[in-house]
């Protein structure tokens, strides 16, 4: 028996059940060489680290659905910088981004294709035009995402969900500016639309879906109703852009949007959602929080695709 | 918008998570996370720059709930949350009937200890706080901390055990 077994009392089986020894191996071992000869103790340590389990087996996966967009709205309105803000309040909103996809769609193997699957245009052409026919929101305010009256559907899951976040592409090199994004669930797949405006008013829409096989597609530019398209896939990614100088400007859409993917492995928790911080240059805009505390992280790049 | 806020807009799912843990309905927790978005950024002044910005949102989530469920007005009552929680266990991930039964039985358990230990032993098993981050989450000494989680342990123990030998493996989530 080790000699140190009378110093070991509760609070270090406690310890040893929470995982707070694993960084300190000499006294987890003292625990464990005390556990071997008291097979009472024992039991009380398997029985509470079952419970643990179950615990976190009912409540511990962080929630897959989207925030509401009254709990963004509730950090947006208090922000009294005005327009100043107003990049940084977009770039929130895009971080809420989110984008599942149901079981069966496998992800890893993207294998290049010749025929590039076609979405939805008319939908996307309908979507862009609704939102080009409302007016521009004030310069200070954002327009807040908007779910579809499905999306309480979306929040049960129907089987294993794959997951995908990423920042909404920045298109200000361009003069557009995130005004607004509005997330659907179709039959099958999810669908996030981001709608970018510039100081002109004309409107760039950015479809997102998960098609239903990867694949890596070279652009496809196409007009519907003299509106200019554009659609491509990368992966597990489906991209539909819609607007105006939409062929002029596709090398610097497509390497926004590429920019802003980020695939996360099947199974994998969304960065957002594990609680990792998302890319720092996105949100900030080239600037790092000052405001970071100690056991935060420090806003490392994250290599993304 | 301040370097504040998006620290907050991080902390959101965990926040929601823990809410859940206590609140229970979805819907319900979502009140109490608004409430403690809104209460953080009245607060913001408050918020030392030198602690965790998700020790301090926790702080002001669980004396949210505290408030309401001492002011008479639970996020939801006891009822609602049993219901919920058995609709949410059957709406999981092509639950088996022991999986059910399995969730059924934490959360009753869960259901019955006292409010502060319950607080306690979520936020150590299931968010991860440290002794200290927890302690100071609820307000309290690091040894009353240690204290609310062993007698939870004590009390969860002895609900549990026939149902954790009777229940087959289990997945874990961390």
């Amino acid at each position: 028996m080790d000699r140190f077994d009378e110093s070991i009392d509760d609070r270090d089986l406690q310890a040893y059940v929470d995982g707070r020894l694993d960084r300190d191996p000499r006294r987890k071992a003292q625990v464990e060489a005390y556990l071997e000869h008291r097979p009472e103790a024992r039991e009380h340590v398997r029985l509470d680290r079952a419970v643990a389990d179950r615990i976190r087996e009912r409540y511990g996966e962080i929630p897959d659905d989207p925030p509401p967009p009254r709990l963004l709205r509730t950090l947006m309105r208090g922000s009294p910088g005005g327009s100043g803000t107003r990049p940084r309040t977009k770039a929130l909103a895009a971080a809420m981004i989110l984008i599942a996809a149901l079981s069966g769609w496998s992800v890893g193997r993207f294998g290049a294709t010749a025929e590039s699957p076609k979405p939805n245009l008319a939908e996307g052409l309908e979507r862009h035009r609704g939102a080009a026919d409302t007016p521009s929101p004030a310069a200070a305010t954002t327009r807040p995402a908007t779910m579809s009256s499905k999306q309480g559907a979306s929040q049960q899951r129907t089987g294993k969900t794959d997951m995908l976040t990423m920042q909404a592409p920045d298109l200000s090199p361009l003069g557009y500016a995130l005004e607004g994004t509005e997330s659907s669930e179709g039959r099958t797949r999810y669908r996030t639309n981001l709608f970018y405006r510039d100081r002109e008013g004309d409107l760039i829409t950015v479809v997102l879906e998960r098609p239903k096989q990867p694949a890596d597609t070279a652009p496809t530019v196409e007009r519907l109703d003299d509106v200019q398209s554009a659609y491509w896939q990368d992966g597990s990614l489906t991209v539909l852009v819609i607007g105006d100088r939409i062929e002029a400007n596709l090398p610097t859409i497509k390497s926004a949007v590429d920019r802003a993917f980020q695939k996360i492995e099947k199974g994998a928790l969304p960065a957002y959602y594990s609680g990792e911080p998302l890319v720092a240059e996105d949100l900030t805009h080239g600037q790092a929080p000052s405001a970071l505390s100690p056991g935060e992280a420090p806003m490392p790049d994250r290599q993304i695709q | 918008m301040s370097d504040l806020k998006w620290l907050i807009a991080r902390e959101i799912p965990h926040l929601r998570r823990y809410a859940r843990s206590l609140a229970r309905t979805p819907d319900a927790a979502d009140e109490l996370v608004q409430e403690t978005l809104e209460k953080a950024l009245r607060k913001r002044a408050q918020w030392r720059r030198s602690g965790s910005v998700r020790s301090w949102l926790f702080t002001i989530l669980y004396r949210t709930h505290l408030n309401s469920t001492r002011d008479g007005k639970p996020f939801t009552n006891p009822r609602d949350r049993m219901d919920e929680t058995l609709a949410a266990a059957d709406r999981r991930v092509e639950p088996t009937q022991d999986a059910s039964l399995m969730w059924r039985d934490i959360s009753q358990a869960l259901d019955r200890l006292p409010e502060d230990q319950r607080a306690a032993i979520l936020l150590v098993t299931l968010e991860d706080l440290s002794y200290d981050e927890a302690a100071s989450v609820l307000g309290i000494p690091v040894g009353t901390l240690r204290s609310r989680v062993s007698r939870a342990r004590d009390t969860l123990r002895n609900t549990m055990d026939p149902a954790i030998d009777a229940a087959a493996p289990i997945r874990r989530i961390k």
